[in-house]
């Protein structure tokens, strides 16, 4: 397998399914209150501090409003940001893939009119569509089993970044199209179905790759900015925040946990850094492998179609793959500039 | 020409079945709280897009749409609109004089800058709110400077946070794009003369590969004003700014068409930057054409 050669991709992906499987494992190990402690007392039995309490030798990580361990939280919630970030890349780059190679291909007649369709998907930023699907559910308190709100919501995740990956799949497959391989395979007598098995998959495959990587990195800045507006992945909890009028995150998701904390900012900042700081760590080990992917993905369709005279021909880096997108769709909008 | 014009109805009405169809998603994928399932309800969700869609066809009562933004409403558009505005010629004037500065610098130093540069687009926007925050109440404690106002409130309109926190990573993303424009366009031919014959690189850079480069400001600009358009929403939200986004949410509730209209009339900025994108990259073409 190829797939050792990316050293830094597997270091991190290693790095996500320990701390994956370290968060699925929290049951075993970890009490279902977070060690809520309301006063904390020294050996002496004085009064050490109440919540929230700063980082200490108790609390390595210190405790939020209603004195529960924040790293403990921490590890709780993991498996949802992980688990809701790469289920909903994973669909997205699924459903929209097949969408998009089955519409530039076999219903090509109707593809105008379905992209004039998903012209909503270009006009609106995800971030205001999401708030107003994901509302309804969004203040529904959830008791028993967080996974079917999950389900839900990573369905209403996933349908807003489908069309984003289709027209970047139908581009591809245009560009592609007008290559002289592609057409002599077409001539020779080939069906849709053998030109796309032999022709097209090699390509779409290793561009597909990178479109999941982007759709985590996409992902992971909705499901945070869904979190200021207090929609909680995994619902919210019936117990308040003490001391402040925020809903409480149910699955102690960390994008919740920054988002229901994020006025805690100047009295204790620790509540909100926390968790932000791990999604900052998260976003960079994936923005890592992303980089990885991108520089030794040398053999880019899109860069050799692109025939700029203006440059020579022999200097098509990486950063030809990262210009396309942009002027062939408006739909590459997250924080991918980076390569 | 004439097909064109003909098939603009059905175009019309793909773009507003398509948006009624998104708008119901939640009337057919709902979530039963009392049963803790997702259900599916299809014929609820025809009906709603029935009686949606004979919304649009009341013409006659598309004047009264106009009710809806008089006022507050369209004095919360034209400050979101004000913000957006001087931010995107903020953004595009920091990052040409940034990028081009950075170029005049001597090689080595300039790559610890782009380095630098490329990890702070990896930044989650929100440690950049918290801490362009943390600096505004910082430089108030500490010198005594109150001139940034930081949160809204029931009739007061900071400017000035909000553009700071919305310029700050698209200023970012476009100085990392222009380096890398820059680095691509200096090793054109027509550099390459220009030193042999012994220009100071100072005009090189401003006067030749600036020039060049500007077009494709305007061509990645599309993404910048379509990232700053949902950092807005967010940024107005946490600082309890009564903008546009806020009038935004008030109208999912009313009607079908008043929602329609208030997310075009967020959208212009989009539609100003594709339009003006479009025409560059044709005349770009045009000119490849002509130059073979």
């Amino acid at each position: 397998m190829k797939i050792f050669k990316y050293k830094k991709t597997m270091i991190g992906l290693s790095i996500l399914c320990i701390l994956l499987i370290v968060s699925l494992l929290y049951p075993l190990y970890g009490p279902k209150d977070f060690n809520k402690v309301v006063f904390l007392y020294d050996e002496k039995g004085d009064l050490v501090g109440v919540p929230p309490i700063s980082l200490n030798s108790d609390f390595p990580l210190g405790s939020d409003r209603n004195g529960q361990d924040i790293l403990l939280m921490i590890l709780y919630g993991a498996k949802f940001t992980l688990l809701t970030a790469f289920s909903v890349a994973i669909l997205r780059v699924l459903v929209g893939g097949v969408l998009g190679i089955v519409f530039s291909l076999w219903l090509k007649r109707i593809q105008p009119i379905f992209k004039d369709v998903l012209l909503v998907f270009k006009i609106v930023p995800p971030i205001i569509m999401t708030i107003f699907l994901m509302r309804r559910v969004s203040f529904y308190i959830v008791d028993a089993n967080v996974y079917n709100i999950l389900l839900y919501q990573v369905i209403i995740l996933s349908i807003i970044g489908i069309p984003s990956v289709l027209f970047m799949t139908a581009g591809i497959i245009d560009e592609l199209k007008g290559k002289s391989f592609i057409q002599s395979s077409y001539l020779m007598g080939g069906g849709h179905f053998h030109v796309l098995k032999k022709q097209f998959l090699p390509y779409l495959k290793s561009y597909g790759v990178l479109m999941l990587v982007q759709q985590l990195l996409h992902t992971l800045t909705l499901v945070m900015y869904l979190g200021v507006y207090q929609i909680y992945i995994g619902g919210i909890s019936k117990d308040e925040v003490r001391g402040a009028d925020v809903l409480n995150s149910n699955a102690k998701e960390w994008a919740g946990l920054v988002g229901q904390n994020i006025y805690e900012f100047f009295r204790a900042p620790h509540i909100v850094l926390v968790p932000l700081i791990c999604y900052f760590i998260i976003i960079i080990i994936i923005n890592m492998m992303k980089k990885e992917l991108e520089s030794s993905m040398s053999l880019n369709p899109l860069a050799i179609t692109l025939n700029n005279k203006k440059r020579s021909k022999n200097k098509q880096t990486a950063n030809d793959l990262k210009k396309v997108p942009i002027t062939s769709s408006d739909f590459t909008l997250q924080k991918d500039f980076s390569s | 020409m004439i097909k064109r014009i003909l098939y603009l109805p059905v175009r019309l009405i793909a773009i507003i079945l398509g948006f009624v169809i998104v708008v119901n998603i939640p009337i057919l994928l709902t979530y039963n709280q009392s049963y803790n399932k997702i259900e599916i309800k299809f014929s609820l969700f025809k009906e709603y897009v029935i009686s949606n869609l004979r919304w649009f066809t009341h013409v006659v009562e598309y004047p009264y749409i106009v009710d809806y933004f008089k006022g507050t409403g369209m004095e919360k558009y034209a400050y979101t609109m004000t913000i957006l505005s001087i931010s995107i010629f903020i953004v595009v004037l920091l990052a040409l004089l940034i990028a081009t500065f950075l170029m005049l610098l001597p090689l080595n130093v300039r790559n610890r800058f782009s380095s630098v540069i490329d990890f702070t687009t990896t930044a989650p926007d929100l440690l950049v709110v918290f801490l362009l925050q943390y600096l505004v109440i910082f430089l108030y404690q500490h010198f005594d400077l109150r001139i940034f106002q930081l949160y809204g409130g029931a009739y007061s309109r900071p400017y000035i946070v909000p553009i700071l926190i919305i310029v700050f990573l698209p200023t970012i993303f476009l100085i990392q794009l222009l380096l890398k424009e820059f680095a691509n366009e200096e090793q054109q031919d027509y550099v390459v003369l220009a030193r042999a014959k012994g220009l100071p690189i100072r005009t090189i850079y401003f006067k030749h590969i600036l020039r060049n480069i500007a077009p494709f400001v305007l061509i990645h600009l599309k993404t910048i004003v379509w990232f700053m358009l949902s950092n807005i929403f967010v940024v107005e939200h946490i600082f309890n700014i009564e903008g546009y986004s806020a009038a935004l949410q008030a109208m999912y509730g009313t009607r079908v068409v008043v929602f329609a209209v208030g997310l075009l009339l967020f959208a212009v900025p989009l539609f100003i930057i594709n339009g003006l994108s479009s025409l560059v990259i044709r005349q770009q073409k045009r000119r490849e054409t002509t130059s073979i």
